[in-house]
């Protein structure tokens, strides 16, 4: 009698825990799915009923309008490519290298350099000391260096690849290999690189998205359209609404010719569909390496 | 030092590797430290900071004396963090436990990517999904209220609802993910759980006298570890989904939202800017300081050094 009802018990948690699992999953996920029906919903829908999981008819209108307004999203499209390219390639260059320095035991600098690096973790400028000497003192606004060098550094990454190293790189294959005859650059680009690529899958993964995602670097130093990263122009086409809104019944002929030209909601969601879709593409075939990632990251560096 | 030299030179190739990152590390991290010493002064941009007048502990003063802005800001940078440590702690380990107990691996595994996602979506999309929602117009909830017969609600003036929605939007971004190293610390520990089952335990049992324990200290550390933030708030949220608004401010500005809001305003006063992120610098240095002795006593391989 009891060896029979215990089973059928415990599937019915199972199927209570799928159910909990399945649900949370969803509401994960709906919100990422309302824009999408936003962006393909007419504008009469969205006036009518709001934004809605179910607009009165499906209209690629949004997509077409916004290839009108096609060339800054295009430039957006470019600067914020070359921040995520350019900016994660040079941080996992500068820290990879940094790592293997610090994994070396015949190199006497390696403490002096930890504790350098290990400062840079416990204490920092701050929000404002940053702003006035990047903008001040090094003259990087409007400079598309200030969207790749100021984070390029992460004591936190190069302990983790030091730890990977010393764990995955024997002494002896670093000591055959200068007996050969490599030299320290030849060792580290051709032997101790090719180890070190699931390390520079998980941390380049999130490092990138990181840079895809950054909104306050370009907000803060970038005023210039041409430099403006897709989540610049983005908060910009929202803030333009909201002046304009404010004062949607005193404006003068010029700003309402600027009003018409904002894209409208649908459009905008579009916009956003498009600035989404690299990561969403990405995601999935990253995945097992940043939970991976996750995990090398939490044990000490 | 002879050596120290003799060595550096022998290993000159390895010097160079380093030399670019820590050009790199004093130019984005020490200097920046440097520039703290604007606490201390009437910080006047075109006089740069060497050029600002001294005035001590003016700044200081200032900020010390007015009450109201400075309790808020320490109210909700500290009332959040804690808020959101216990919520989101709560949360990983539970979905943890439910991904970990789930028969179908298949399900979970889909369910767990779903639940990540949201992770890597930007705040200002975040933002522009808030406002979907609770626009006053258009917002899908107000549309859902007027259904129900209910009024609609003023999301955006109503600072109330705030801690609330901020909750759910941190909960919806960072618990799928922040459960995965409690997932992976579970993987691996099924033969702890088969014999468990074999002896009786039932499930409650089991992960009341088996789970919990083996992630308590995993919780306390990284719970420690975090601590280091205590004084930093993420603008994402406080500045951009809140949209800076000035009704919402009784709920919603943290430290780091009054500082962004006076960088990007044409404000040209920056003493108690200077003041608060000084104050923000050493408090979170203490803590991370402090905190990391405590971790280094019980679990030493966490602890940072």
């Amino acid at each position: 009698m009891r060896t029979g009802r215990k089973p059928q018990k415990v599937q019915k948690g199972q199927i209570a825990l799928h159910g909990v699992l399945g649900l949370y999953a969803l509401a994960c996920l709906l919100p990422v799915l309302l824009i999408l029906i936003v962006s393909f919903s007419s504008e009469a829908s969205i006036n009518s009923k709001g934004f809605s999981f179910f607009p009165d008819g499906l209209t690629l209108e949004a997509y077409r309008y916004m290839l009108k307004f096609g060339g800054q999203v295009l430039r957006s499209y470019f600067v914020t490519i070359y921040e995520t390219a350019c900016g994660t390639m040079l941080s996992l260059l500068l820290c990879s290298m940094l790592g293997y320095a610090l994994s070396r035991k015949d190199f006497a600098l390696r403490g002096f350099l930890s504790v350098f690096l290990l400062i840079t973790m416990l204490f920092n400028g701050g929000l404002f000391s940053n702003y006035v000497i990047l903008s001040q003192a090094y003259h990087l606004r409007n400079n598309l260096l200030v969207l790749i060098l100021p984070g390029a550094v992460s004591a936190f990454n190069i302990f983790i690849f030091r730890t990977f190293i010393t764990a995955n790189v024997p002494d002896s294959l670093v000591d055959a290999a200068k007996i050969d005859g490599a030299g320290e650059f030849r060792l580290f680009f051709v032997i101790v690189f090719p180890v070190l690529k699931p390390v520079l899958a998980a941390i380049g993964f999130m490092l990138a998205v990181g840079h895809w995602n950054e909104w306050q670097t370009a907000f803060l130093y970038i005023d210039d359209s041409r430099f403006a990263t897709l989540q610049l122009m983005l908060i910009r086409i929202e803030k333009e609404i909201q002046y304009l809104l404010e004062r949607i019944n005193d404006l003068s002929p010029e700003e309402m010719r600027l009003f018409k030209k904002i894209p409208n909601e649908a459009t905008r969601m579009a916009i956003l569909m498009v600035t989404l879709g690299p990561i969403m593409f990405a995601y999935p075939f990253f995945q097992k390496h940043f939970v991976k990632g996750i995990t090398i990251g939490a044990v000490k560096g | 030092m002879k050596a120290l030299l003799r060595n550096t030179y022998k290993n000159r190739a390895l010097a160079l590797m380093a030399l670019p990152g820590v050009v790199l590390a004093v130019l984005f991290s020490y200097v920046p430290m440097a520039g703290l010493v604007t606490a201390f002064k009437r910080f006047d941009y075109s006089a740069g900071i060497w050029g600002s007048p001294w005035v001590w502990f003016d700044n200081f003063k200032f900020l010390f004396s007015s009450h109201d802005l400075t309790f808020r800001m320490l109210r909700n940078t500290v009332g959040y963090y804690l808020l959101f440590t216990a919520v989101t702690t709560v949360l990983n380990v539970a979905l943890a436990i439910a991904l970990n107990e789930a028969r179908g691996k298949r399900f979970a595994k889909i369910a767990q990517s779903l639940m990540i996602l949201p992770r890597f979506i930007s705040w200002v999309a975040v933002t522009f999904i808030v406002t979907a929602l609770l626009d006053p117009k258009k917002g899908m909830f107000n549309h859902l209220l007027e259904q129900f017969g209910k009024n609609p609600v003023s999301w955006y003036t109503e600072p109330g609802y705030w801690p609330a929605i901020l909750t759910i939007v941190v909960v919806w971004s960072s618990v799928g993910y922040g459960s995965v190293l409690y997932l992976s610390a579970l993987a691996g520990m099924d033969e702890v759980f088969e014999s468990a089952a074999l002896d009786g335990a039932s499930k409650w049992q089991q992960i009341w006298y088996i789970t919990l324990p083996m992630l308590a200290s995993l919780v306390c550390v990284l719970t420690l570890m975090g601590l280091g933030g205590i004084m930093t708030s993420n603008t994402g949220l406080f500045f951009q989904v809140t949209k800076n608004v000035g009704a919402l401010y009784p709920a919603t500005q943290t430290i780091d939202a009054y500082v962004l809001n006076a960088l990007s305003s044409s404000n040209t006063s920056f003493g108690m800017t200077a003041a608060v992120t000084f104050f923000q610098s050493f408090v979170g240095f203490a803590m991370v300081f402090s905190v990391n002795m405590i971790v280094r006593r019980i679990e030493p391989e966490f602890a940072l050094f």
